[in-house]
């Protein structure tokens, strides 16, 4: 019965995206795009005219420096330095220690995001030098470059074979027996115990963001020869519905609603919550929480439209998503006040950050608990990753490296140290990690449409940690009240011990065992 | 440890209460005296009847029903799993008496089941996970000792003795796979001591102190791996109705 249906997908998906091999299609309506101004109210376009162009986060100089960072794959954004001044310092000694940078800017040129500032210096684009010289005031706890976070998936987008797919008994989407990763996990005997979570459960995915409207929105365009206004459609994805989204902000893009336009963001979330046991697509570990799409990182398409917006012609390079430390330590601030009991931080780079470890020990102490991806450069000399080397320094923060579908070994490409705490299936060697998820179109597109939804394997660090984040929901909606201490306790607990004995830099205390760590313990056993 | 050295005080307290007393030698204060006159003998008076030496009572049999209390020795496990380290149970024995000299041999059969939920441990503190788990302890007990009456008509008695025990354990969780639940078989030791009285015509009702040790069957996973509780034994009091002839 469900064979010819599945089928039948994937030939409708493969008349629309040609080569691609898509399971769905979103079945959401499009709005046209004067409809779409109408329902917006969030400035439902962006035409090139200055007074619009404010509806980006980013004022057009910051914007400018954050696309010169990307194309000169600087590992900070020019110009900008994250200030934190010592607790007690009145405005004219904040005015003291700014003096000391050669364009003596004012103080009311700070951006503040709590107690923390974000200055913007255009004369001096390197950044460490402007931190290098605040940090030797007085008056300054810390100063540190608005560093880049990269999003290195080993591989991505990769379609569903369609003969992978089979019908499985449990759960009942098509492309569950592709998805080896959870039957790995013995997850329909976990599901037994704790059929998804709940909706009392809030997860935060602090990415790409995830799609929160139906909808279309007039972008500035680059087509080739000019910069023109034109509607891109966009979708929810039929695998995270909106009535499971809440909360959702975009910190990288613009002030609108969410939208994912690279697809990363969309994958992960798929993980942690798509919807499963509707025979359709594939299965998520924490099928029933409520996601909360937080934006930080800005992928491709997001790039293209901030470019045209500036009346830069040509196209943005064709990188991989990327965020910066503010918006991200901001996303992860956001999401624990707003009530997210797990966050995914399917991100990382290898600098330093105190505003980024200030941001995990705030949302940890609001009662967030945190998986963050250990990174994926092994093979590039296996630097530190952060924020996943902070995750030490919390019990309710774990660092999550990738095992392949053995799951004994580690991932070829999962950074390793000894900050390392769990392991999870990250997928290796051609083993990807299948979700429903954006099928991204392709960066020469004409008339870009970002309504299409496709099962489609990816493979990182980043994909094992929504595994850990989907585990930890369960544990938190089975034990009302637990903290993130006592989750990470549990998750380290039942770990299944794999490589050398104990914890290793590998993988941490091992293996996630999510049934054990639901089933807990009786007298004997 | 202390909980044996508590028992065998118990034990001991009361096998020291239970000996006949003897006649302790009394020197005659009168020896080194001066021999004074006689006092005029005193009226007579009615003489006492004789004490007639309590003879071996003759060997008999009775039945019971017994309802226990146990404080478990893996006390941290139990509080864990069920909220409390106090179980409680129902059976009934059977047994010969005045075997010889005292002597007596028992079996009783006990059972005991409690229900909690299975928990995660996180710093010695148990979470509870909202899994019921059911616990049935099935205990029987091959017993013997020495029982000596407190009265002159064997009214009140009081006993000590010890035994051999059988445990029959049988964990059972929801969700349970194949591998998860316990049904296991332990053999441990007892010792007690106790009281009984005669109510009326056969029946009397008794109470009893009981230690009981039955090493290792616990600890080797679950909740009491994590405490390092291997006994599945503790102290247990009870008490007896039941008909002996």
């Amino acid at each position: 019965m469900l064979l010819p249906r599945f089928s039948a997908w994937v030939r409708t998906a493969l008349s629309v995206i040609g080569a691609v091999a898509l399971l769905a299609l979103p079945d959401s309506p499009r709005t046209t795009a004067a409809a779409a101004q109408r329902q917006a109210g969030l400035g439902a376009a962006v035409p090139r005219d200055p007074q619009a162009r404010s509806v980006l986060r980013r004022s057009p100089a910051r914007a400018r420096a954050l696309i010169e960072a990307r194309q000169r794959r600087l590992d900070y954004v020019p110009g900008e330095v994250i200030v934190k001044f010592r607790d007690g310092m009145t405005s004219v000694r904040r005015q003291r220690a700014l003096t000391a940078l050669r364009s003596r800017p004012s103080v009311s040129d700070l951006e503040w995001h709590r107690n923390v500032a974000l200055l913007y210096d255009p004369t001096e684009p390197d950044a460490r030098v402007l931190a290098r010289q605040l940090n030797a005031q007085p008056e300054v706890e810390y100063a540190e470059p608005n560093y880049l976070v990269r999003i290195r998936p080993v591989s991505n987008a990769v379609p569903l074979d369609v003969n992978e797919a089979h019908p499985a008994a449990t759960p009942n989407d098509p492309a569950y027996s592709a998805q080896w990763n959870l039957s790995a996990l013995d997850m329909p005997r976990a599901w037994d115990i704790n059929p998804g979570a709940s909706s009392d459960v809030i997860v935060a995915v602090v990415d790409t963001g995830v799609t929160t409207v139906n909808q279309s929105f007039n972008f500035p365009y680059w087509d080739g020869s000019s910069i023109r206004t034109i509607s891109m459609p966009f979708a929810i994805s039929p695998g995270l519905p909106a009535s499971r989204h809440t909360r959702s902000r975009d910190f990288a893009f613009w002030d609108g609603a969410v939208l994912d336009v690279d697809g990363h963001g969309t994958h992960v979330a798929s993980t942690i919550a798509e919807a499963t046991n509707d025979m359709s697509r594939a299965a998520g570990i924490a099928y029933n929480v409520v996601v909360m799409p937080v934006k930080v990182c800005t992928g491709f398409w997001d790039e293209q439209i901030i470019r045209s917006s500036l009346n830069i012609p040509g196209r943005a390079d064709e990188d991989d998503p990327g965020c910066t430390f503010m918006d991200v330590a901001q996303g992860v601030e956001y999401a624990a006040e707003q009530g997210a009991k797990v966050i995914n931080l399917s991100l990382g780079a290898e600098f330093a950050s105190t505003r980024l470890r200030d941001a995990l020990d705030f949302a940890v102490r609001r009662g967030a608990f945190i998986a963050i991806a250990m990174g994926n450069l092994f093979e590039d000399l296996n630097p530190t990753v952060y924020p996943a080397k902070y995750a030490e320094l919390f019990q309710g923060a774990m660092s999550v490296a990738a095992v392949g579908r053995s799951l004994a070994t580690r991932a070829s490409y999962s950074s390793t140290g000894s900050h390392c705490e769990i392991a999870a299936p990250g997928g290796d060697l051609g083993d990807f990690i299948f979700q429903t998820t954006l099928a991204e179109p392709g960066h020469n597109s004409v008339s870009p449409n970002f309504t299409l939804f496709g099962v489609f394997g990816s493979q990182g660090t980043s994909m094992a940690t929504p595994h850990v984040a989907g585990l930890a929901a369960l544990i938190i909606s089975q034990r009302p009240g637990i903290t993130p201490a006592q989750v990470e306790a549990i998750i380290r607990a039942t770990a299944k011990d794999i490589g050398a004995p104990g914890k290793d830099n590998d993988f941490g205390y091992g293996l996630i065992q999510p049934r054990a760590a639901l089933f807990g313990l009786g007298i004997r056993k | 440890m202390r909980h044996l050295a508590i028992a065998l005080t118990v034990l001991v307290t009361m096998a020291v209460s239970t000996l006949p007393v003897r006649a302790q030698p009394v020197a005659d204060p009168s020896a080194d005296q001066q021999v004074q006159p006689k006092p005029p003998p005193p009226p007579a008076k009615p003489q006492p009847k004789p004490v007639v030496p309590r003879r071996n009572p003759k060997p008999g049999v009775g039945a019971f029903g017994l309802f226990d209390s146990e404080w478990m020795t893996a006390k941290d496990t139990f509080d864990a799993v069920f909220e409390t380290s106090q179980l409680r149970g129902v059976g009934f024995g059977a047994g010969g008496f005045n075997l010889f000299r005292g002597l007596f041999a028992r079996v009783t059969f006990s059972k005991t089941s409690e229900s909690g939920t299975r928990v995660a441990i996180v710093n010695e503190e148990a979470l509870p996970l909202n899994i019921a788990l059911e616990l049935k302890l099935n205990t029987t007990e091959i017993g013997g000792g020495w029982r000596v009456p407190l009265d002159r008509l064997g009214r009140y008695n009081a006993y000590g003795g010890g035994g051999l025990l059988f445990v029959s354990y049988r964990e059972t969780s929801q969700f349970a796979g194949p591998d998860d639940d316990s049904r296991e078989s332990f053999t441990g030791y007892s010792m007690f001591g106790g009281v009984d009285v005669t109510v009326w015509k056969l029946i009397y009702a008794g109470a009893e102190l009981q230690y009981r040790l039955v090493p290792d069957a616990l600890g080797e996973g679950g909740v009491s791996r994590e405490f390092g509780e291997t006994d599945l034994g503790g102290f247990v009091a009870r008490v007896m109705f039941g008909v002996r002839k």
